[in-house]
């Protein structure tokens, strides 16, 4: 398979529902940037979105303590970067997550909560689907030589 | 990630934080940060420049420990975050709540350090 094939055909990752788990991600998207040649600001933001994502599903989706599997996978084609994350917890959408006011001083009492706000704000464009009792959220990435920093 | 402490002069501490501020980089800092932080009244910079990536729960840490040093009269600045962790702070609304300036000799001043000790 070309280089080229190999990017558009993209690279999976499927990680325990366990904290333990994030620096796994985080590894496995610093390899794929580096391979890819993105920029570094681009697997910056891929890096934190992965991140938060997965934080957010392992620490949010499940009500039992069984162990349950998250799959992960990035794909490059032209200058479009796709993030796929799905995983077999309550349905939820993050993108239905109403943005909160920013909190405006240390005395209030919400901390917290900016994970989704952060994958909203370092992403390009973010999709979410609930199919066969699977959430899945796509997130893009422009990567073009145009990108801003 | 390392935590490593710096006296200055006027009883300023520089709190030096380096590595990745994920879940795994919190938990390796967080009992050391919290006893500089939440146990007197103290005077910390907190250098954020060699802080190569800042997750929520980095957020959630830096937030926790200045209201508690907060609510024991003391004060923390955020100091010279790189780039793209001085913009997950801006996004998150951190930088209105904990001063973040990016000159020591400033966030001494801020401290309350005369100009001429530092």
């Amino acid at each position: 398979m070309t280089r080229v094939a190999s990017l558009e055909a993209g690279a999976c990752l499927i990680v325990k529902n366990q904290l333990s788990e994030l620096r796994r991600v985080s590894d496995w998207v610093g390899e794929w940037a580096r391979q890819c040649g993105l920029a570094d600001n681009i697997a910056r933001k891929l890096d934190l979105c992965s991140t938060e994502v997965v934080t957010n599903i392992i620490s949010y989706a499940y009500d039992d303590h069984a162990e349950h599997m998250i799959a992960l996978r990035l794909r490059q084609q032209n200058n479009l970067l796709t993030l796929e994350v799905e995983d077999d917890g309550k349905p939820f959408d993050p993108l239905q997550v109403r943005a909160e006011t920013p909190v405006t001083s240390l005395e209030d009492p919400r901390i917290g909560g900016c994970g989704i706000p952060l994958v909203r704000r370092f992403s390009d464009a973010a999709a979410y689907r609930h199919v066969d009792g699977r959430n899945c959220l796509v997130l893009t990435f422009c990567c073009g030589a145009d990108t801003p920093p | 990630m390392h935590l490593q402490t710096q006296e200055l002069n006027d009883g300023i501490t520089k709190i030096n934080l380096a590595g990745r501020m994920d879940n795994a980089g919190v938990q390796g800092i967080d009992l050391q940060f919290t006893a500089l932080t939440a146990t007197k009244k103290a005077a910390l910079v907190i250098d954020l420049s060699a802080v190569s990536f800042l997750a929520s729960i980095g957020i959630r840490t830096l937030i926790t420990n200045a209201r508690a040093l907060r609510q024991r009269g003391g004060k923390m600045i955020l100091l010279n975050p790189q780039p793209l962790v001085d913009e997950v702070l801006k996004s998150a609304g951190v930088t209105s709540i904990i001063e973040t300036l990016y000159d020591l000799q400033a966030a001494c001043e801020a401290l309350g350090a005369s100009p001429d000790s530092i």
